[in-house]
């Protein structure tokens, strides 16, 4: 079998990244090795890539570093205490004008204001009937339950539930072997809301719950279980 | 492996409310998501917000974050998402000419490695280089994205087509023809000549 100089040029790319089996290989180089244009075309396609892959990167300023990392380390503070902030950058300008005490005097005014809405609301919730339970977040039981012939094989030694309410981490909720029904359970208390979940085995391999009522793409050309509560 | 492993304690400890370990992120993954930024938007304040929003999206997002991937292939995905839209925008107010090379006020300076050779050889390769660069640059987004990944992250295909969100074979495709478009654009550049 011998390669076309058409056939070269379409596997040109696979040849610059060590892609061509060794039969192929051989056969890239023997035929580049008996022909003029063949072979200058694969050395200038050789020099064009080696210089492709030396182009030196951009780099940041180490100010726009140092900003980002700012910006992260700041972000909970920043997120409490905005009015303490923009009070603090803005105070001289406040204090030295009549205009700061117009703003405590609406301040305090609106603080009352609050203060009285939020104790009548309050009340209301005592005088009416009992606290309804959605003041608080009500945890909803959720079991999970895999039960696929691969979890049921003596290699498969651990099972997790991995998804959005615990960051995807396969260390935090292993589940448990259940003899009786032959299937790995376990029994979570989540908030209502949408999550995204998969299952964990032998903590490798990642796979959907077959027995989900919707999956979804999850942008990396798999699909994720949706658990709707 | 060990760079993932690594990667994943790090993500792991900002989950816990470490913020520095995301900030050692950002000092790791800095140049590729800055460059990335740059070679997309051609533009130094573009690439500058773009370099802040990515790593700020990426902190905020971090509980959707899958551990079995890599880490840096998810900040890649956010970075040229990120790219993307600012691209968009900007075609909304103006023309965008593919064949706009980079501004001369950019921060560039070229290394090459090999410091013995002659004056004139160097001044040759430099002006390759330069050359190389442009026809990068002039390329379509969607080839120049592709093309970035592969030659300049040295991404395999499966990693780049899970970035761009493409099968195999398109993102293939794409290579083969952003590595045309620049030997045409070389080629042109030159006169007709084609060499490197």
């Amino acid at each position: 079998m011998m390669f076309s100089c058409k056939e070269i040029g379409g596997l040109m790319d696979d040849y610059l990244s060590g892609e061509l089996s060794p039969e192929e290989r051989e056969l890239f180089i023997n035929h580049i090795s008996g022909g003029k244009v063949c072979k200058r075309k694969t050395a200038f396609e050789e020099a064009f890539d080696h210089d492709l892959r030396s182009l030196p990167p951009f780099t940041p300023d180490m100010s726009l570093v140092r900003k980002v990392q700012n910006k992260v380390s700041g972000y909970h503070k920043e997120a409490e205490t905005p009015v303490f902030s923009l009070f603090q950058e803005n105070q001289r300008l406040f204090f030295n004008s009549g205009l700061a005490v117009i703003v405590v005097l609406l301040l305090a005014l609106n603080v009352n204001f609050y203060v009285f809405m939020s104790r009548n609301s309050v009340q209301n919730n005592f005088a009416g009937q009992p606290k309804p339970a959605g003041e608080r977040t009500v945890l909803q039981p959720v079991k999970f339950v895999l039960d696929v012939p691969d979890a049921r094989e003596s290699s498969t030694h651990s099972v997790a539930v991995v998804g959005d309410f615990n960051g995807w981490d396969p260390g935090k909720n292993k589940m448990e072997y259940d003899k009786k029904t032959d299937a790995w359970v376990l029994n979570l208390e989540l908030k209502p809301g949408i999550y995204d979940y998969m299952y964990v085995i032998n903590d490798k391999i990642w796979v959907a719950d077959p027995n989900a009522g919707k999956l979804r793409d999850d942008g990396f050309g798999g699909q994720n279980s949706v658990l709707e509560l | 492996m060990a760079d993932h492993d690594d990667d994943v304690l790090l993500v792991r400890e900002c989950l816990r409310g470490d913020n520095n370990a995301f900030c050692k992120l950002v000092d790791k993954y800095k140049v590729p998501v800055y460059n990335l930024a740059y070679r997309m938007l051609q533009s130094e304040e573009e690439a500058e917000d773009a370099f802040q929003e990515a790593f700020f999206k990426a902190y905020k997002s971090l509980d959707k974050y899958k551990l079995k991937y890599s880490f840096f292939t998810w900040l890649y995905t956010v970075t040229l998402n990120i790219c993307r839209n600012r691209l968009k925008k900007k075609r909304r107010y103006f023309v965008f000419s593919i064949n706009e090379p980079l501004s001369d006020d950019n921060k560039l300076t070229w290394q090459i490695a090999d410091t013995d050779m002659a004056p004139d050889v160097l001044l040759e390769r430099r002006s390759d280089m330069s050359l190389i660069n442009a026809a990068v640059q002039s390329l379509p987004d969607k080839y120049r994205a592709v093309i970035i990944l592969r030659y300049l992250e040295d991404m395999p295909y499966q990693e780049i087509a899970e970035i761009v969100k493409l099968p195999l074979g398109t993102v293939k495709t794409q290579i083969h023809r952003g590595r045309r478009l620049m030997r045409e654009y070389i080629k042109g550049e030159r006169g007709g000549t084609n060499d490197v």
